[in-house]
């Protein structure tokens, strides 16, 4: 029993962080983000003999963060149609710093990504894992993750190259 | 802009976001789930328990040629989260008071189940059988007790009631109130879900029991606006 604790507050440690940052690219709110990625890893820390076993333990995490959202979004049934996502970022957030940690630039590029594909972007990318650990972790196939990256790619790429870059021929 | 600058510049986009929530406080909430899951395992088995219980004292009664009779009511249970984290398992909740009441009758059990929409009346029972009589027919099991699971305590409330229908007298009949507590009555104020174990809807409806009393006949008592619905008229 100790040194499972121990073995999973190395967990936390090392992973809290990056399982933050993934799930915060794929949600846009720090807030909710840590309070997904809290109960996500307490979770995993109930369950600690099963999630260690698991290949990729903070996918799971990232994961389980992940349905969490939509299960509480499920019990709220509140949903806010927003005109433009990236307009959000414009605006002068009413938190302040809490959602200072994100780039206002880069989030409203990657809010206007299917969820899909931010949740492509988020394993890829923060947490390193290859085309077929994120395929096993969101339940797709490595294809169709393919396609999401590359189109998630071509998508940030427009967004975030000034528009004299894309004008000129490369 | 390639993808490898791309993917840096998302990755630099979050690079000063931290959790600094404390292992500790992470591992606490780890094993109030852990323990919550043990809870519901044995809040099932506490039910079966009891019920076995009873029937097996019945059961031992008879044998010895009493024919006494008991019957044991322990309904569904409902488990709450509270804000200070405890776990709190209420119980009865049942849903079919006619059930109930026709499920009694069959025992032998001259039984009266009524609901109340609210608790906007009273049930004015002005006939009660005397306390040595109320105590004779009715047994209340203990209605609460502490549980320790790994550190954590965790006080159970349930209601399990022992009809001896044999002592009821001639005439007399058992009379069940329940307040219909569900719809919005049970709503949780805005961000409690979040406390709330994974699977668990706070939005159940339900019966409240009341305490059973025994009655010297069967008119079912009148139900009486409460004081508070009078002042308001």
């Amino acid at each position: 029993m100790g040194s499972e604790r121990l073995d999973f507050a190395e967990f936390y440690h090392r992973s809290r962080d990056d399982c933050l940052r993934a799930v915060l690219v794929s949600v846009g709110d720090q807030d909710v983000a840590q309070e997904l990625v809290a109960e996500a890893f307490a979770r995993a820390c109930a369950s600690w003999r099963t999630v260690s076993g698991h290949p990729a333990p903070a996918a799971w995490v990232v994961r389980t963060a992940l349905n969490t959202n939509v299960s509480w979004w499920r019990r709220r049934r509140r949903e806010v149609l927003v005109a433009d996502p990236g307009a959000i970022a414009d605006l002068p957030t009413a938190r302040g710093a809490a959602d200072s940690t994100f780039d206002p630039r880069i989030k409203a590029a990657l809010m206007r990504l299917p969820a899909r594909q931010r949740q492509v972007v988020a394993l890829r990318l923060l947490l390193d894992l290859d085309t077929r650990r994120t395929a096993d972790t969101l339940g797709i196939s490595p294809n169709t993750v393919m396609a999401h990256m590359a189109q998630a790619l071509a998508a940030l790429r427009h967004d975030l190259t000034p528009e004299r870059q894309q004008e000129s021929p490369s | 802009m390639n993808d490898q600058e791309l993917a840096i510049a998302v990755q630099e986009s979050v690079r000063s976001a931290h959790l600094n929530i404390p292992a500790e406080q992470i591992m606490h909430r780890g094993r109030a789930i852990r323990a919550r899951r043990r809870i519901g395992a044995l809040a099932g088995g506490l039910t079966a328990v009891a019920v076995a219980l009873v029937l097996a004292s019945g059961l031992g009664a008879g044998q010895q040629g009493t024919g006494r009779a008991r019957t044991a009511v322990a309904a569904a249970w409902t488990v709450r989260e509270a804000a200070n984290g405890t776990v709190t398992i209420d119980a009865p909740q049942n849903t079919n008071p006619a059930g109930l009441q026709q499920a009694l009758r069959a025992d032998g059990v001259n039984a009266i189940v009524r609901v109340m929409p609210s608790q906007s009346c009273d049930y004015a029972t002005t006939s009660d059988a005397p306390p040595a009589v109320q105590r004779a027919v009715l047994t209340v099991l203990p209605q609460t007790m502490t549980v320790r699971i790994d550190g954590e305590t965790f006080r159970l409330r349930e209601a399990v009631y022992i009809i001896h229908p044999d002592a009821m007298p001639r005439g007399s009949a058992l009379f069940l109130a329940f307040v219909d507590r569900g719809g919005p009555n049970l709503m949780t104020p805005v961000g409690a879900h979040r406390r709330l174990p994974p699977g668990l809807n706070p939005y159940v409806p339900g019966f409240k029991p009341l305490n059973p009393v025994v009655l010297n006949n069967d008119t079912v008592p009148a139900c009486v606006p409460s004081a508070s619905v009078r002042l308001t008229k």
